[in-house]
């Protein structure tokens, strides 16, 4: 299809094929249009004479909330804070392994730590969560329990997660028209971090952020400090209730500066400032103000910090080690699960593929195969 | 704006009312049932077995749906089972396809699989895919649904055979039924099947009769998904077709026994799985090969016949070249005479089997 005529001409062509319908059937249904409620779009809208647009850009900005108010245990605060920690424990050496090649892909969290934390504090434990890439936080804070990412019943919402380079696909459009009309509980989160990998916001959008733009589809919005826990925590916690309570979809725009790269495949130095970076990192570093908040009240120290910054570091480390001696799944494995049941035709190229692997004989490959979890040959 | 909009619907309608549609006279047998009526038929009993499946898309509800494909079923099981949705394919497929990981069981009506471009992203990478990239986790029992192919004057972006698309995608199980029989067999099937499916149906066939026997009639019936069907039989060349490819075939059949050719006609029924035995033993036995599809012809359905016949021991049966009937590698023209000439015709399928057998 043409890109934007493409598009007119099939709303256009509806119209024609309702009529081609008729013509091919002689008992078209007929329903009583009196008995449906008022849909005229003139109902309630009073007439004016004034000719006057709706200005692009409103008259005033919508602010940021930041929130540094919320009164949390100590055993909350504490539980939190190293959940951050251990996020940014992950990305230093996760990042550096990757390098090493010892993993294949990583998406670093430096600078959002707030964001996910003081999201995934604010949620109940069953709320359905549909996570993006960066949120290992959430599977931190919540125990990495998978099976809590499907169920779903009464009385929960549902949060999905989203960057601000994905508002401008079609699905984001999709997503809030259908959660608006169909008055769900859903909580969006969109980190706006201000680049779409490197499109900085300017390229992907003029209206005012993202926030904005819930008016538009009749939904609730929220502008928020993403390098602020306590006020992430209390938009989330506050839209929660309005989402369960109420029924209905609210858009929460985290405002947020991701410290380090995209992900390992990106360097973020080619489009931006790593200067002004490191003076973020430095001066509003999600992490530091809660180690701050914490020292001040007195739950924390340096004693503390050091302990459990090592602890985060050993565990961190004893994972990856643990993890690369575990053998690999069979690799007969790659057959299963494209259908319900194993496919006849797959039966054939998974015999086939066994039977090349045990007439390969070259050193190289047996050292690759040892690797991996052996398989019988299936039979035929 | 209304005004704009009243005016081109008017225009469109007379422009409608000036052509016109060849459709064959209706079978008035005892006991016949239409393919709309067959597909109408098989999403009541199984909305009615089981209060998992649902029906979802534009204008299914009180309208009926756009081809009237849902007839009834609004006023019969409501709201919460034949659901509207705003028009947004992109949307509404990857909201059906939630529910099914979530574990309802959805028919996802596209008004034409035209509009399916606009949510392919979500058939295939959802829905196709989510059973693999979950290790099993999570299943996708959903049924993609509607009319494909060309239809009639709707010009050459809603004149399009997904076909070949779909059925190149692993996850997916694809569908493309000819006759009354196949649409209640098939459908019923694919919504019962725990696999997404794409259910090709073509709307030049919705307002044909079909027989149906008692067997096909009970509300039990289900056909299996991966098995073609010997249309017709025959000795002396073997035709392989798809959804209305079939009507072509079993046409030029007909006209061929005049001649005294007699020619097998194979309906594929299922395009994925594709039921390779069926066609090899065909080919053993009449020794020729030849496909029809209105679809573009490369990367046909044909193709994929043709070269698993070539690379199987139905090879050495071959007495002549396999050969490719389809639709003519443009954009489907407006021009009706174009149009019509663009598409497979009966002459067409005769004369390419009279090439093959030197008659």
């Amino acid at each position: 299809m043409q890109r934007w005529p493409g598009k007119v001409y099939s709303r256009l062509y509806r119209p024609i094929m309702y009529q081609l319908t008729k013509r091919y059937q002689s008992t078209a249904a007929k329903f009583d249009s009196s008995a449906l409620p008022g849909t005229s779009p003139v109902d309630n809208v009073p007439i004016t004479t004034k000719l006057e647009f709706l200005p692009s850009k409103a008259k005033s900005i919508i602010l940021n909330i930041g929130l540094w108010t919320q009164m949390f245990s100590d055993n909350q605060l504490i539980k939190m804070y190293k959940d951050m920690t251990m996020l940014e424990t992950m990305d230093n050496i996760l990042f550096q392994s990757q390098r090493q090649e010892r993993i294949s892909f990583y998406m670093t969290h430096r600078g959002e730590e707030a964001t996910q934390i003081g999201s995934a504090a604010a949620l109940d434990s069953g709320d359905l969560v549909y996570a993006q890439y960066r949120e290992a936080g959430i599977l931190l804070y919540r125990g990495y329990k998978l099976h809590q990412f499907i169920d779903q019943s009464n009385e929960k919402c549902v949060v999905c997660y989203f960057g601000d380079g994905a508002t401008s696909e079609s699905d984001a459009h999709a997503a809030f028209n259908f959660a608006a009309t169909l008055e769900v509980p859903i909580i969006f989160i969109c980190r706006n971090n201000g680049y779409a990998i490197s499109t900085p916001s300017k390229d992907q959008y003029h209206s005012d952020g993202i926030a904005s733009r819930g008016t538009g589809y009749g939904m609730m919005a929220i502008r928020v400090d993403g390098h602020d826990l306590f006020a992430v925590y209390n938009a989330n916690k506050a839209a929660r209730q309005m989402a369960v309570n109420e029924n209905k979809p609210i858009l929460i725009e985290v405002m947020v500066d991701r410290f380090g790269p995209h992900s390992t495949s990106d360097d973020s130095s080619a489009y931006r400032s790593e200067e002004k970076m490191r003076h973020h990192a430095k001066t509003i570093d999600p992490i530091e103000r809660v180690r701050r908040y914490m020292d001040v009240r007195g739950c924390w120290n340096n004693e503390k910090e050091k302990t459990w910054r090592k602890e985060a570091t050993d565990m961190v480390l004893k994972e990856l080690e643990q993890c690369e001696h575990i053998k690999r799944a069979s690799i007969t494995i790659m057959f299963d699960n494209v259908f319900e049941k194993v496919e006849p035709h797959l039966q054939k190229q998974m015999h086939e593929l066994m039977q090349h692997v045990q007439q390969n004989h070259e050193a190289s490959f047996l050292t690759l195969l040892s690797k991996y979890e052996q398989s019988c040959v299936p039979d035929k | 704006m209304n005004l704009v909009n009243n005016i081109l619907k008017s225009q469109s309608s007379m422009e409608v009312l000036r052509r016109s549609f060849s459709i064959s006279p209706r079978l008035l047998t005892e006991k016949s049932l239409t393919i709309r009526e067959a597909i109408t038929q098989a999403m009541d009993e199984e909305i009615s077995r089981d209060e998992r499946v649902f029906l979802i898309g534009e204008e299914v509800a009180q309208y009926d749906g756009a081809y009237k494909m849902s007839k009834g079923l609004w006023k019969k099981h409501g709201d919460k089972r034949i659901v509207d949705t705003p028009i947004t394919e992109m949307g509404f497929a990857g909201l059906a396809t939630g529910a099914a990981m979530a574990g309802l069981r959805p028919i996802c009506e596209f008004m034409t699989f035209n509009f399916s471009m606009q949510a392919i992203d979500h058939v295939i990478n959802s829905a196709a895919k989510a059973y693999y990239m979950s290790a099993g986790k999570v299943k996708v029992p959903i049924v993609f649904r509607g009319p494909n192919g060309a239809a009639a004057g709707v010009g050459a972006q809603h004149s399009q055979d997904y076909s070949s698309w779909y059925s190149q995608c692993p996850g997916l199980k694809v569908i493309a039924p000819y006759s009354a029989e196949d649409c209640r067999g098939l459908l019923k099937a694919a919504i019962r099947d725990d696999d997404p499916v794409v259910f090709l149906e073509n709307e030049l066939l919705y307002g044909l009769h079909f027989p149906l026997s008692d067997e096909a009639s009970s509300t039990d019936f289900v056909l299996p998904i991966g098995k073609g069907k010997i249309e017709r039989e025959g000795k002396h060349i073997t035709l392989v077709g798809y959804s209305i490819g079939v009507k072509i075939c079993m046409e030029a059949a007909k006209e061929l026994e005049q001649s005294g050719i007699q020619c097998e006609v194979v309906n594929l029924r299922s395009l994925r799985p594709l039921d390779e035995d069926i066609i090899k033993n065909s080919v053993k036995k009449t020794h020729y090969l030849l496909t029809v599809e209105f679809g573009w012809s490369q990367c046909s359905i044909g193709s994929e016949v043709i070269t698993r016949i070539c690379e199987s021991d139905a090879f050495d049966y071959l007495d002549g070249p396999p050969i490719r009937v389809t639709g003519a590698d443009v954009p489907l023209a407006y021009a009706k005479t174009l149009e019509q000439n663009s598409m497979p015709q009966v002459a067409n399928v005769v004369k390419s089997i009279k090439k093959i057998l030197n008659k």
